[in-house]
C-alpha cells in the first residue's frame, strides 16, 4: 500500500518530505557518535563544494563519499539542462554505465522530487509506479530502495541527487539523518550551482562587452586622425552605437588635390560595421590609383556587388577638392544631397545621381564639378538630419542650412568649431557623420572634433595627477553642457575609478599610466579608463574570484552611483584592463 | 589643500580650503588625529573645501570614531555643497552632526 502526500509531522519548512509506504515513526531517531561523523562528514562536503573550480566534478566526490558513509550501493547526480526539459546523469557511485543517461525532467523519482520540490523517500521501488526502470536495465542492476533530494535554488529546480540501496552492517534501510545529510548536501550543492552558472553568464557578458570594444577600437583605427596643420576639410563621426556603420575618409594626394569620401551603410548590426570597415580599405587602395569621383565609385561598386550579403549597400559621395583651383569635383551614390554654401550665404544642393553600392552591376556613377571659391561644401550622412532638435522635431535639410547660418561669420576660424559642437547637442538615434570643406580657411587651424572624442588623457598612475586630470575633465564636461551638480558627480567618479587602479590594479603607485577618453555615443558619453595592470583571465576565473578583483568599498559605491552602466573588460589594447563607464547627457 | 587651526576658548576649529583627495587626505587625517590628542572640542569647518573624495570622507570618519572614543566632542560646521553632495553620496549625512552655521560664540 503506497501513501504519497503524507506531510512529516517533523517538516519544519523547506523541502517537504514525501513518504511511501513507511511512515515517519519507522525512521530511527540518530545516536551521538552518529550525529557527530556525520556533522564533521557535511561540513566537509559543504566546504569542498563552496570552494570548488569544478562543481560537477566535486558532486561527484561528495556523492561518493556519502555513499561510503552510508554504505549505499548506487547513487548519482542527475542535472536539468538550462531549459528545464531534461535530465543529465553527471556523476553515479556503483555503476558508472549511467553517467551520461538522459531522462526527461518529469521521469523517474528525480522527476517526482523536482516536481513537489520533496524529498522522496522509498523503500521498495518495485511498487512505486514513477521508478525509472530504463535506469536498472543500463546498470544491470536491481534497485530496493532510494532517498532523493531535488537541487532546488530560490524556487528554481536544478536538478538532483539519489542514493540506492542502503547496505550496512545493521542491514538498517535509509533513517531520518541520512536524509537530513542528503538534503543538507543539496542545499549546498544547489547554491553552488547556481552562483557557477550565475558566473559563468556573466563572464560571457563581459566577453560580448569586450568584443565589441574591440571591434571599436579597431574602427576608431580606421576613421582618420588629427592632421596636425591647417586644413580646409573637417570630419566628425559620432557613432550611436558602439560600433558605426557610417564612414568617411580623407585622403591627400601627391598633386596637391585631397581626395575625400562619406559613406553609409544599411543596416545596424555587426554585418553592417564589418562593411564599413572593408569599403574603408578598399577606399583607401583604390582612390590611390584613380581618385576621380566617378571612377572610383564605380571601382567600389563593382567590388562590393560581388562580394556583399546580399540586401547589404553603401551610400557613398566621393569627392576630390581641389584647394588651388577653388574648386570640387563630386560623385554621389543614393547618399544625402551634397550642400554648397556660396561666399555670400546662398545654398544650393546636389542630389544622387546614381544607385548605392553594391547594387547593380556595371554602374556609371556621374561627376560634377563645382567652384566653390571662398565658399564650403557640406556631406553628411542621414543620422544628422534626422537628428532631433530640442523641439523634438528633425533637423532636416532646411535645419541643418538654418544651424550653418546661425554660426556667426565674424570669427570664420571658429565658424566649423561652432557647428560641431551644436551638433554635439542634437539627440540622435543613429550615426552622426559630417565633413566640411572650408575654402575660404585653407590659412587658419583647425581644431577638430575627431570622430566625438572629446577628451583623451593620460597621467601616471600618481596620486599627485589626479588634481589635474580633474581639472582637464571638468572643463570638457562644462563645454559638453553638464550641469555643475553632474560635472561634480561624474568627476568624483572617474577619480576614484583612478584610485581603484593605482590601489588594486597596479597595487600602489607607479609610473605606469592611466589613460582616459571620453566620447559621445549617441544620447551618452562614455568614459573609457584603460590601465596596463595584470588582467584576470576571464577563462581562468573562478566565481569567487570575480569579487575580488573588482574592489568594493565606498569608491566603487559612488561609481555605480553616479553612472548608469559599469563595465570591467579586458583591454582592446592589449594587456590591461578598461573600465567602461556611460552616464546619459543631462 | 591649506588648512587653518585656531582656538576659541576650549574649543578647536580647523578649517580645510581646497581639495581634499587621495594625495591631500593622509595631511587630513594626520592634522584631524593631532587635534583630538588635544581632547578639545573640534569643529571642522568645510565651507572652502572645493573636492572631497571617498578617501576623504574616510579621514572624516575615522576622526569621527576615535572623537567618539574618547569622548570628545566632534562636529562639522558649513559644510560645502559640493561636500555636501559627497556625503549625501555616501549616506553619512545623518551620521555626523552637521552645523549650517559656526556657533557664534566661536566666531572671531
Amino acid at each position: 500500500m503506497t501513501r504519497h502526500r503524507d506531510p512529516s509531522p517533523q517538516d519544519p519548512g523547506g523541502p517537504k518530505h514525501t513518504l511511501t509506504d513507511s511512515d515517519p515513526e519507522s525512521l530511527r531517531s540518530p545516536d551521538r557518535e552518529d550525529l557527530e561523523s556525520a556533522f564533521s562528514l557535511l561540513v566537509r562536503m559543504t566546504r569542498d563544494v563552496a570552494m570548488s573550480a569544478d562543481i560537477v566534478s566535486t558532486l561527484g566526490d561528495a556523492l561518493a563519499i556519502m555513499g561510503e558513509h552510508l554504505d549505499a550501493r548506487g547513487g548519482s547526480v542527475w542535472l536539468l539542462d538550462e531549459a528545464g526539459t531534461e535530465f543529465e546523469c553527471k556523476a553515479a557511485i556503483g555503476s558508472q554505465a549511467i553517467v551520461g543517461m538522459c531522462l526527461p525532467s518529469d521521469a523517474g523519482i528525480i522527476g517526482r522530487s523536482v516536481r513537489l520540490q520533496a524529498v522522496q523517500v522509498v523503500t521498495d521501488v518495485s511498487k512505486d509506479p514513477d521508478f525509472a526502470v530504463a535506469v536498472d536495465e543500463r546498470t544491470g542492476g536491481k534497485t530496493e530502495s532510494v532517498i532523493c533530494s531535488p537541487l532546488i535554488f530560490s524556487g528554481e529546480a536544478l536538478g538532483a541527487i539519489i542514493i540506492a540501496d542502503k547496505a550496512d552492517s545493521r542491514g538498517e534501510q535509509f533513517v531520518a539523518k541520512d536524509v537530513e545529510l542528503l538534503e543538507a548536501l543539496t542545499a549546498s550543492a544547489a547554491l553552488a550551482l547556481a552562483n557557477a552558472r550565475f558566473a559563468r553568464s556573466r563572464i560571457e557578458h563581459d566577453r560580448v562587452r569586450t568584443e565589441l570594444e574591440t571591434a571599436a577600437a579597431i574602427q576608431r583605427n580606421l576613421l582618420p586622425s588629427r592632421t596636425p596643420q591647417p586644413y580646409p576639410i573637417v570630419g566628425c563621426n559620432i557613432a550611436a552605437r558602439t560600433v558605426s556603420g557610417d564612414l568617411y575618409d580623407i585622403l591627400p594626394l601627391e598633386d596637391g588635390r585631397i581626395s575625400f569620401c562619406l559613406g553609409d551603410v544599411s543596416g545596424k548590426s555587426m554585418n553592417a560595421s564589418l562593411l564599413m570597415a572593408k569599403t574603408a580599405s578598399l577606399y583607401r587602395c583604390l582612390a590611390k590609383r584613380d581618385a576621380s569621383p566617378g571612377n572610383l565609385l564605380a571601382a567600389l561598386n563593382a567590388e562590393l556587388v560581388e562580394t556583399t550579403t546580399r540586401g547589404m549597400f553603401v551610400t557613398m559621395v566621393a569627392g576630390l577638392y581641389d584647394p588651388h583651383g577653388g574648386s570640387v569635383m563630386i560623385a554621389n551614390a543614393g547618399h544625402e544631397p551634397v550642400l554648397f554654401e556660396s561666399a555670400s550665404g546662398s545654398f544650393s544642393a546636389l542630389p544622387a545621381d546614381g544607385p548605392p553600392l553594391g547594387i547593380l552591376e556595371e554602374t556609371d556613377f556621374p561627376e560634377r564639378t563645382q567652384s566653390i571659391r571662398d565658399g564650403r561644401v557640406y556631406i553628411y550622412s542621414d543620422g544628422l538630419t534626422e537628428a532631433t532638435t530640442s523641439t523634438g522635431e528633425p533637423l532636416g535639410a532646411e535645419g541643418m542650412q538654418a544651424m550653418i547660418r546661425e554660426r556667426p561669420p565674424e570669427s570664420p576660424d571658429r565658424r566649423v568649431d561652432a557647428l560641431l559642437a551644436a551638433i554635439q547637442r542634437l539627440q540622435h538615434r543613429d550615426d552622426l557623420t559630417l565633413l566640411v570643406i572650408d575654402d575660404s580657411c585653407s590659412d587658419v587651424s583647425y581644431c577638430t572634433i575627431e570622430n566625438g572624442v572629446l577628451l583623451n588623457h593620460r597621467i601616471s598612475a600618481r596620486a599627485s595627477e589626479l588634481a589635474g586630470l580633474r581639472a582637464v575633465l571638468r572643463d570638457c564636461l562644462e563645454t559638453a553642457g553638464f550641469s555643475p551638480g553632474s560635472n561634480g558627480d561624474i568627476v568624483l567618479a572617474i577619480d576614484e575609478a583612478c584610485q581603484n587602479v593605482i590601489r588594486h590594479g597596479y597595487r600602489g603607485e607607479c609610473d605606469s599610466p592611466i589613460e582616459l577618453s571620453v566620447e559621445r555615443e549617441g544620447a551618452s558619453f562614455v568614459f573609457r579608463l584603460y590601465d596596463e595592470a595584470p588582467t584576470a583571465d576571464p577563462d581562468k576565473i573562478q566565481p569567487r574570484d570575480l569579487d575580488s578583483i573588482r574592489p568594493g568599498g565606498l569608491g566603487v559605491h559612488f561609481i555605480r552611483n553616479v553612472m548608469d552602466e559599469t563595465d570591467y573588460l579586458r583591454s582592446p589594447r592589449g594587456e590591461g584592463n578598461l573600465l567602461r563607464m556611460t552616464r546619459r547627457v543631462d | 589643500m591649506e588648512f587653518k587651526t585656531r582656538h576659541v576658548g576650549d574649543a578647536s576649529i580647523v578649517e580645510f580650503v581646497g581639495e581634499i583627495d587621495l594625495d591631500q587626505s593622509p595631511k587630513v587625517r594626520k592634522i584631524l588625529l593631532g587635534t583630538l590628542e588635544e581632547r578639545r572640542p573640534i569643529y571642522v569647518d568645510l565651507s572652502q573645501v572645493s573636492y572631497i573624495d571617498s578617501s576623504g570622507i574616510a579621514c572624516l570618519v575615522e576622526a569621527f570614531q576615535v572623537a567618539k572614543r574618547k569622548d570628545v566632542m566632534f562636529e562639522l560646521v558649513q559644510v560645502s555643497d559640493s561636500a555636501l553632495r559627497v556625503f549625501e553620496l555616501a549616506r553619512l549625512d545623518r551620521v555626523f552632526v552637521i552645523r549650517d552655521e559656526m556657533p557664534a560664540e566661536l566666531n572671531g
